[in-house]
C-alpha cells in the first residue's frame, strides 16, 4: 500500500512537470500581435527588399495605425492584404478560411494570348496530347512545330520531350509556348532541358536568405542543365513564346532558356517569381508565404520584375479578331 | 515486408522461449543482471517551431522501445531505441495537423557513488547520450511542410534508487495474477542535465532551395550547438518471480534549440510499460 501510494503521488507530480521552463509564452492572438508577426517575418526573411527597393519600416509605418483592437477579421485581413501587396510579388500569399490575397502579376503587361485563338487556328481539333504537352504542326508551309505547355504542375518525363522532339525532326523550328503558365514544379525545367542541351550548360545562380539584412544571402547554389545521353538530337531553333502570365517555374525555365544557344525568346516580358516561396502561420491560424531566395541569371542579372523576351512581340487586337496570334506568326517567322 | 514479418515471428519466438526458460529460474538476487527490456510507450508531445509557426502543436504519439542493459552493484549501462508515430494539432481558425515519425535512441553508463543499508538506497551517475530525430509532415506550412530534425545531447546524469522488497500476498498487481511470496521493487528517478546539446534542423531561410530542381529536405539542415534540455525520468520496477521485471516509466523530456530565429521549443510526457526479461 505504501508503495502504491508514494508512486502515484510522485507520477502525478511528474505529470505536471514544468513545461514554462522550456517554452516560452504563447504568442497573443490579436489584430495587433498578427499584423506586428507577419511584418517580422517578412523583414527578417523576405528576399527582395533591396532589388525593389521598398523600405519595409515605412510601409509598416502606413499600415500600422490601421490596426485595431476591436477590428474584425475581415478588416484585419484587408489590412494584411495591403501591406503585403506592396512587394508586387505573385509568390507572396496570406490564406485565411475566408479569403486568398495575391498579387495580380499578370496584369502588370497586355493580356498576350487568346487561348481560343490559338486553339481554333494553331493547335485546331486534329492536335495531339503527349503527357502535358498539347501540339500540332502550324504556318502556311507546313515546317514549324507548335508546342503548347501550360502549366509545369504537370509530370514531365525525357520520354514526352524526346517524342516531340523526334517527331517533329524535319521541321524547320519548334515553338513552345509557355505564355500564361503560371509555374509548378522546377524540376520539369530541367526534365525539359537536358533533353535540349548538348553540353553542361549552366542556367542560373540561386541565394537562400541567410540573415535579416537586406543583402544576406548564402550561395550561390548552380543550377545546370545536363544532357541526357539517350536524348533525340534536336539541333534546330526553338521559339519559346512567354508573357506576364508567364510565372515562376515557367519563369525560371525562360530564364534558364537564355543560356541555351538555339533557344529564342519571343513575346512580352514574363511575370518574374523567381524566389522560391516558404511557408508559415500566424498566430491566428492563418497561413502566409513569400520568397526567400533570389536567383540570377549566370551574368549576375536578377530579373525577379520579369524575364525579357529576346524578340518583344505584343498581340494586337487587329490580329486577334482576324483569329491570328501576333506572337505565333512572329516566332514562325523567326523559325523559317 | 515479408522480411519484416519473419523478423517479427523470430523475435516472438526467442521472447516466449526467453520467458518459458526462466519460469524456474534459480537466481537468488533477481535486481541485478543483463536483461533485454521490450516496451510500448505512449508520448504526449508539445512542438512549437518559429521557424514557421509561433502555435503549439500538442497530440499523442504511440510506439515501442527496446533496451540491451545491464544493472548491476556498481554499474548501469543501457542502450535503447524507440519508435513513435502520431498526430499532433492546434486549432486556431480550423484545426491543424501534423503528423511525425520520431525515433528515440539512449545510451547511459553510470556508476554507483553511494549507497546505504546494503544496496538499499544507492545513488549512481556518469553519462547519458540521449538523441532524437523526426519527420514532420505539417501541410499548412506550404512549402514548409516536411521537415526532419535531430536533437542529440550529452547528458550529466545522476540516479536515485530506493530497492524494496516485501512480502507478497495473493493477488493483483497492475492486472497481473500475483502468486504469495517475496517480492523485489525497485524506484529510481533519474535526472539529466545537459553538457552539449545539438541540433540539427532547418537554418535560416528554413526550406530547400529546389531552384535546381532537385528537392533534397537535408540540403538547408545545419548543426548548431547550444540551447537547452532537460530530461527526467522516474521508474518502477516490480521484479517477477522468474526474474523478469515489470517496468513503468514516466520521462520528461523537453529542449529548446539554440537558434533564436527558428527556434524550436519541444516538450515529450512519456509512459513507457515494458517487460525486462533477464538475459543470465
Amino acid at each position: 500500500m505504501k508503495f502504491r501510494t508514494i508512486f502515484s503521488c510522485t507520477a502525478l507530480l511528474l505529470l505536471f512537470s514544468c513545461e514554462t521552463l522550456i517554452f516560452e509564452q504563447e504568442v497573443a492572438d490579436n489584430p495587433r500581435e498578427n499584423f506586428e508577426y507577419l511584418w517580422q517575418q517578412c523583414n527578417d526573411k523576405y528576399s527582395f527588399f533591396a532589388y525593389k527597393n521598398i523600405d519595409w519600416s515605412a510601409i509598416r509605418s502606413k499600415y500600422e495605425p490601421q490596426i485595431k483592437d476591436k477590428m474584425t477579421s475581415d478588416e484585419l485581413f484587408k489590412v494584411m492584404f495591403a501591406m503585403l501587396n506592396e512587394l508586387k510579388d505573385g509568390h507572396v500569399n496570406l490564406i485565411s478560411p475566408f479569403r486568398r490575397s495575391r498579387f495580380d502579376f499578370d496584369l502588370l503587361g497586355p493580356e498576350n494570348i487568346d487561348i481560343r485563338v490559338v486553339r481554333e487556328h494553331y493547335l485546331k481539333s486534329d492536335y495531339i496530347i503527349t503527357g502535358p504537352f498539347e501540339h500540332n504542326v502550324v504556318g502556311v508551309d507546313k515546317k514549324v512545330a507548335y508546342i503548347r505547355y501550360d502549366s509545369f504542375e504537370g509530370t514531365v518525363s525525357p520520354a514526352h520531350v524526346n517524342f516531340l522532339l523526334s517527331y517533329y525532326r524535319n521541321m524547320s523550328g519548334l515553338i513552345f509556348d509557355i505564355r500564361q503558365n503560371g509555374g509548378g514544379s522546377a524540376a520539369n525545367v530541367f526534365k525539359i532541358l537536358n533533353q535540349i542541351v548538348s553540353k553542361k550548360t549552366l542556367l542560373y545562380n540561386s541565394y537562400l536568405k541567410s540573415g535579416p539584412g537586406p543583402e544576406d544571402f548564402e550561395g550561390p547554389q548552380a543550377a545546370y542543365a545536363d544532357p541526357n545521353e539517350d536524348r533525340f538530337k534536336f539541333n534546330k531553333k526553338i521559339a519559346v513564346l512567354i508573357d506576364r502570365g508567364t510565372f515562376s517555374a515557367a519563369s525560371f525555365f525562360a530564364l534558364a532558356a537564355r543560356e541555351v544557344d538555339n533557344i529564342v525568346l519571343i513575346g512580352d516580358r514574363t511575370g518574374g517569381g523567381l524566389g522560391i516561396p516558404n511557408g508559415g502561420q500566424l498566430p491566428n491560424g492563418w497561413t502566409y508565404r513569400f520568397s526567400i531566395s533570389r536567383t540570377l541569371s549566370p551574368a549576375g542579372e536578377n530579373f525577379e520584375n520579369g524575364v525579357p523576351p529576346d524578340i518583344q512581340v505584343v498581340l494586337t487586337k487587329a490580329d486577334r479578331d482576324r483569329g491570328v496570334d501576333t506572337v505565333i506568326e512572329r516566332a514562325i517567322q523567326e523559325l523559317k | 515486408m515479408k522480411s519484416v514479418s519473419y523478423g517479427i515471428a523470430i523475435f516472438s519466438f526467442f521472447l516466449l522461449a526467453r520467458l518459458s526458460a526462466q519460469e524456474k529460474s534459480t537466481q537468488t538476487d533477481f535486481r541485478y543482471g543483463k536483461y533485454l527490456n521490450v516496451a510500448a510507450l505512449l508520448d504526449y508531445q508539445s512542438s512549437r517551431d518559429f521557424g514557421v509557426s509561433p502555435l503549439v502543436y500538442r497530440g499523442f504519439h504511440y510506439g515501442g522501445m527496446v533496451e540491451l542493459g545491464f544493472e548491476g552493484p556498481r554499474w548501469d549501462i543501457s542502450v535503447d531505441g524507440g519508435l513513435g508515430v502520431g498526430e499532433s494539432s492546434v486549432s486556431k481558425v480550423a484545426t491543424f495537423n501534423s503528423e511525425s515519425t520520431v525515433f528515440y535512441y539512449n545510451a547511459r553508463v553510470l556508476r554507483k557513488f553511494w549507497d546505504k543499508e546494503d544496496g538499499k538506497f544507492d545513488f549512481r551517475a556518469g553519462l547519458h547520450l540521449g538523441g532524437y530525430s523526426a519527420q514532420r509532415v505539417t501541410p499548412a506550412f506550404l512549402n514548409a511542410a516536411l521537415v526532419w530534425e535531430s536533437i542529440n545531447t550529452l547528458f550529466a546524469t545522476g540516479k536515485f534508487n530506493w530497492r524494496i522488497r516485501h512480502e507478497q500476498s495473493a493477488g493483483k498487481f497492475l492486472f497481473i495474477r500475483q502468486r504469495q511470496g517475496l517480492r523485489h521493487m525497485k524506484l529510481s528517478t533519474q535526472l539529466s542535465l545537459p553538457l552539449l546539446n545539438s541540433v540539427w534542423r532547418p537554418d535560416y531561410a528554413y526550406i530547400d532551395d529546389f531552384s535546381d530542381g532537385d528537392a533534397d529536405v537535408f540540403a538547408n539542415n545545419k548543426l548548431n550547438f547550444g540551447g537547452l534540455r532537460l530530461q527526467w525520468r522516474s521508474d518502477a520496477y516490480y521484479y517477477l518471480l522468474n526474474g523478469n521485471a515489470l517496468r513503468l516509466t514516466y520521462l520528461w523530456d523537453a529542449q529548446r534549440s539554440a537558434n533564436a530565429i527558428n527556434r524550436l521549443e519541444l516538450g515529450h510526457h512519456q509512459m513507457v510499460l515494458g517487460i525486462m526479461i533477464r538475459l543470465n
